[in-house]
C-alpha cells in the first residue's frame, strides 16, 4: 500500500477519498453495485455502535459497513 | 407500481424450489399477464446470499426458464428515478436480454421535487429502449405503460417504440452514451439530498440517542405486541369459539360433531387466532421498513447481533418472537442473507412465546411463594418468570453462536446497508402488504395445520369401540403417552403430562386445559403439587421453555425453508436439548431439595 493509500477502515470522519482499489472477496461485488468501485469518492460520515460499524457516502448514498469489510478497499487521500 | 397496474387482481405464490414470493396478475383493461420480478440491484452477484437467489429468478425468468412460465414477450424495467446515477449497471444487464424494454423511471415527482432533472430522450438514447416517466404513488405517467402494452399486444413485429413523454418530440436513437456524459450536458441532475432525512440521521445513528431511540421504538413494538395484538388475537379466538359453538349445535352429536369442531374446528381456531397478532405485527414491520428506520435498527443492533453469529436484521424477528414464533419466521424475510436468515428462524422458537405464558403463570403460582425481592417492585415470581425469559433468550443466542461455528459457518466479515432516505409510508402499499400477509397465511400454513390438526384429533380419539370414540386415556396418544413414560420419568414427569405435551403441539396454550381435564381437577396446580412435585415442575417448566412445540411454527419453518428437512432437523435439536436440560433440572432440583 502506498504512503497516500490507506484501508477505507482508517479513514477519520469527516474526510473525503477516492477508492484506488475493491478487495477479492467475492462479496464485495455487492458494494460495487452499491457505487463503491474505483475512482468513486467516499466520504465518512460518522462512526456507530462504538466504531464496529461506519457510514459511508458514496455516490449521493449513505451506506453503513463493518470495520472488516471497510478493511478490504483501499482508498487514496483527496486534496 | 405492480398494484396500479393490475389493481388487487394478482395471485401470490412461490417460485418453484425457492422461497422468493410470485406475484402475478393482469394488467388493467388487458389481456396481458405481469410477472412482478424480486427487487435486484444487478443481475450478477454470490450465490450464497439469498440476493442472488433473488437475482437468480429475476435472470431465469427473463431466459424463460422458469417452470410453468412463459419468456416474457416484453418487460417493464422500473428504476428509481432518484437513484438513476446508480441504476445504469441493472439497466444495461436487462437490455443486453435482448427482449422489447420499457424504462420506467418511476417517482419522477420526487426527482422534480427534489429539483432534480431528466432529459428521458438521452436516456433512451444511451439505453437503446424507450423510457417512462411515471409516478406510481399518484399515477402520473402511467398511461405510457399501457400505451407501449398495448403496442406490444396489437403489433405483430416490434415497432420502434417512441419515448413516452408527450411533450417532447422523438428522436431516433442513436451511439449510445454514459450516464455521466448526459450529466455533464445537463441533461440530468441528480435529486438534492433529502436534509430532513440526514438530520433525523444524525440522532437515530448519534452514539447516544441513537441506542436509546432504538430502546424506546423496541419497548413501544413490545408493547404493542403485548396490549393491543394479544389481546386482539385473544377476542378473536373467543369470537371464533363461540362461532364455533354456534355452528356446532347445528352438527348431531357424535363423530362428526367431534371431528368437526373439536378436530377441524379447534385446528382453524388455532391458526386463526394469531392472524391480529401477524397483522399487526406486520403493520409495525412495514412501517418501520418504509419509513427507512429498520435499515437503522440493523446497524445499531448489529455489534450485539454479530458477537452471537446473527446480523442486526435478526433483531426484530427475534423480539416479534416474544409474540409468536409463526409471524417472526415470517418476517425473517427481511434478511438479506440466507444464512443469517435460516439461523434466525432455527432460534427464534426459544424465545418465550406468549402461548408458553398459561403454563408458566399456573406453574409460578403453584409453586413458587408470593414473596418479595426488591421491596414492592419485584417479587419472587416476577423473577421465576423473566427467568423463564431469560432460559429462552440463553438458548437462541447460544444456539446461534454453534450454529454459526458448524452448520452454518460462513466468512462473515462482509456486510453492508444501504440507509435509504427516510419517508413517509404509503398507506395503499401497506395495505396491499397486509392482505398479501394474511392470503398467504391464511391459505399456506392454514392448509397444513388443519391436516395436522385432523391428524392429532384422530390419535385423540381411536380406535372406535361399538361406534364410540375412545376417552383421550385409551386413545392411541393416550397409548402414546404411557409408552412415553419411561422416557419421561427421568425428568419426574407423568403419563399425565406426557400426553398434555403430546397435545401441545397443536397449540400449547391447551397444556393446562388438557391437564385439567387428565387429572379431573380445574386445580391443575394443586393437581401436580401432588403428582410430580417442585423437582417435576421445574423440569417441566424448563422442557416447555426449550423444546418445540408447535405444530403452528413447524408449519411456517417448512414454507419458509421451503423443505422439510429444516424444521426436522429444527423438531430434533430441540427436542435434544429440552430434554437434556429439563434432565439436569430435575437432577439438580432433587439434589438441592433434599
Amino acid at each position: 500500500m502506498s504512503p497516500q493509500t490507506i484501508a477505507l477502515s482508517d479513514l477519520a470522519v469527516g474526510t473525503h477519498a477516492l477508492i484506488s482499489k475493491m478487495g477479492d472477496d467475492p462479496h464485495l461485488c455487492y458494494l460495487r453495485c452499491m457505487g463503491f468501485c474505483p475512482g468513486a469518492h467516499v466520504e465518512l460520515i460518522r462512526r456507530v455502535s462504538g466504531g464496529a460499524l461506519s457510514i459511508y457516502r458514496v455516490d449521493d448514498a449513505d451506506v453503513a459497513l463493518r470495520h472488516a469489510t471497510a478493511a478490504m478497499i483501499s482508498v487514496r487521500m483527496e486534496g | 407500481m405492480f398494484n396500479r397496474l393490475t389493481g388487487l387482481r394478482q395471485k401470490v405464490g412461490n417460485y418453484s424450489g425457492v422461497t422468493v414470493e410470485q406475484h402475478e396478475g393482469q394488467i388493467k383493461g388487458t389481456r396481458t399477464r405481469l410477472l412482478d420480478l424480486p427487487g435486484v440491484w444487478s443481475l450478477e452477484g454470490d450465490e450464497s446470499d439469498l440476493t442472488s437467489e433473488d437475482q437468480c429468478i429475476a435472470v431465469r425468468a427473463l431466459r424463460g426458464e422458469i417452470e410453468g412460465q412463459p419468456r416474457p414477450e416484453a418487460v417493464l424495467l422500473v428504476l428509481d428515478a432518484t437513484q438513476l446515477h446508480r441504476q445504469m449497471t441493472l439497466a444495461r444487464q436487462v437490455i443486453a436480454h435482448k427482449l422489447p424494454t420499457l424504462v420506467v423511471v418511476n417517482m419522477s415527482d420526487l426527482l422534480a421535487a427534489r429539483e432534480g432533472y431528466l432529459d428521458p430522450l438521452s436516456l433512451a438514447q444511451t439505453l437503446n429502449s424507450p423510457v417512462a416517466m411515471v409516478s406510481a404513488g399518484t399515477g402520473g405517467g402511467m398511461d405510457a405503460i399501457q400505451r407501449f402494452v398495448g403496442v406490444k399486444n396489437s403489433a405483430a413485429k416490434a415497432p420502434l417504440l417512441p419515448v413516452m413523454q408527450p411533450h417532447v418530440e422523438p428522436r431516433q436513437i442513436g451511439c449510445p452514451r454514459s450516464m455521466s456524459e448526459i450529466e455533464n450536458e445537463g441533461l440530468y441532475r441528480r435529486p438534492l439530498p433529502s436534509e430532513w432525512s440526514r438530520r433525523i440521521d444524525q440522532v437515530a445513528l448519534h452514539p447516544v440517542f441513537g441506542p436509546a431511540l432504538f430502546f424506546i421504538i423496541t419497548l413501544g413494538v413490545f408493547q404493542t405486541i403485548f396490549r393491543v395484538a394479544a389481546p386482539a388475537s385473544a377476542l378473536f379466538q373467543k369470537l371464533l369459539t363461540a362461532l364455533g359453538v354456534w355452528f356446532g349445535a347445528y352438527i348431531p352429536s357424535g363423530f362428526v360433531h367431534s371431528l368437526v369442531i373439536d378436530g377441524l374446528w379447534t385446528g382453524v381456531v388455532s391458526v386463526l387466532t394469531y392472524l391480529p397478532l401477524i397483522l399487526l405485527l406486520f403493520l409495525v414491520i412495514a412501517l418501520l421498513e418504509d419509513s427507512g428506520y429498520m435499515a437503522r435498527a440493523a446497524v445499531i443492533a448489529d455489534r450485539t447481533m454479530y458477537r452471537f453469529g446473527l446480523s442486526g436484521r435478526s433483531f426484530l424477528p427475534l423480539l416479534s418472537a416474544y409474540a409468536c414464533a409463526v409471524p417472526a419466521v415470517m418476517a425473517t424475510r427481511t434478511i438479506s442473507s440466507r444464512r443469517d436468515r435460516l439461523t434466525t428462524i432455527l432460534v427464534a422458537p426459544f424465545m418465550t412465546c406468549s402461548a408458553r405464558l398459561p403454563l408458566y403463570t399456573m406453574i409460578i403460582a403453584a409453586f413458587i411463594p408470593d414473596r418479595p425481592v426488591i421491596g414492592q417492585f419485584l417479587g419472587l415470581r416476577a423473577c421465576a418468570m423473566m427467568a423463564l425469559y431469560a432460559i429462552g433468550m440463553t438458548a437462541a443466542l447460544i444456539t446461534s453462536r454453534l450454529l454459526h461455528l458448524s452448520l452454518l459457518r460462513k466468512d462473515d466479515s462482509a456486510f453492508a446497508i444501504e440507509l435509504p432516505e427516510f419517508r413517509l409510508p404509503l398507506w395503499r402499499s401497506l395495505g396491499i402488504n397486509l392482505l398479501d400477509r394474511a392470503r398467504i397465511f391464511v391459505r399456506q400454513v392454514g392448509t397444513i395445520i388443519v391436516v395436522t390438526s385432523l391428524g392429532v384429533w384422530v390419535l385423540a380419539n381411536f380406535p372406535v369401540h361399538h361406534g364410540q370414540l375412545s376417552p383421550i386415556g385409551e386413545s392411541y396418544l393416550g397409548h402414546l403417552g404411557n409408552a412415553m413414560e419411561p422416557a419421561l420419568r427421568p425428568l419426574g414427569l407423568d403419563r399425565n403430562v406426557g400426553v398434555a405435551l403430546l397435545t401441545a403441539f397443536v397449540a400449547r396454550e391447551t397444556v393446562v386445559s388438557t391437564l385439567g381435564t387428565l387429572y379431573q381437577t380445574p386445580q391443575v396446580g394443586l393437581a401436580l403439587r401432588s403428582s410430580i412435585g417442585l423437582a417435576g415442575a421445574l423440569s417441566l417448566l424448563v422442557f416447555f421453555a426449550l423444546a418445540m412445540q408447535c405444530t403452528s411454527t413447524l408449519a411456517t419453518v417448512k414454507r419458509e425453508t421451503n423443505s422439510w428437512r429444516w424444521p426436522i432437523f429444527q423438531f430434533a435439536y430441540m427436542s435434544v436439548i429440552a430434554y437434556s436440560m429439563a434432565w439436569i433440572t430435575f437432577r439438580l432440583s432433587l439434589a438441592l431439595l433434599h
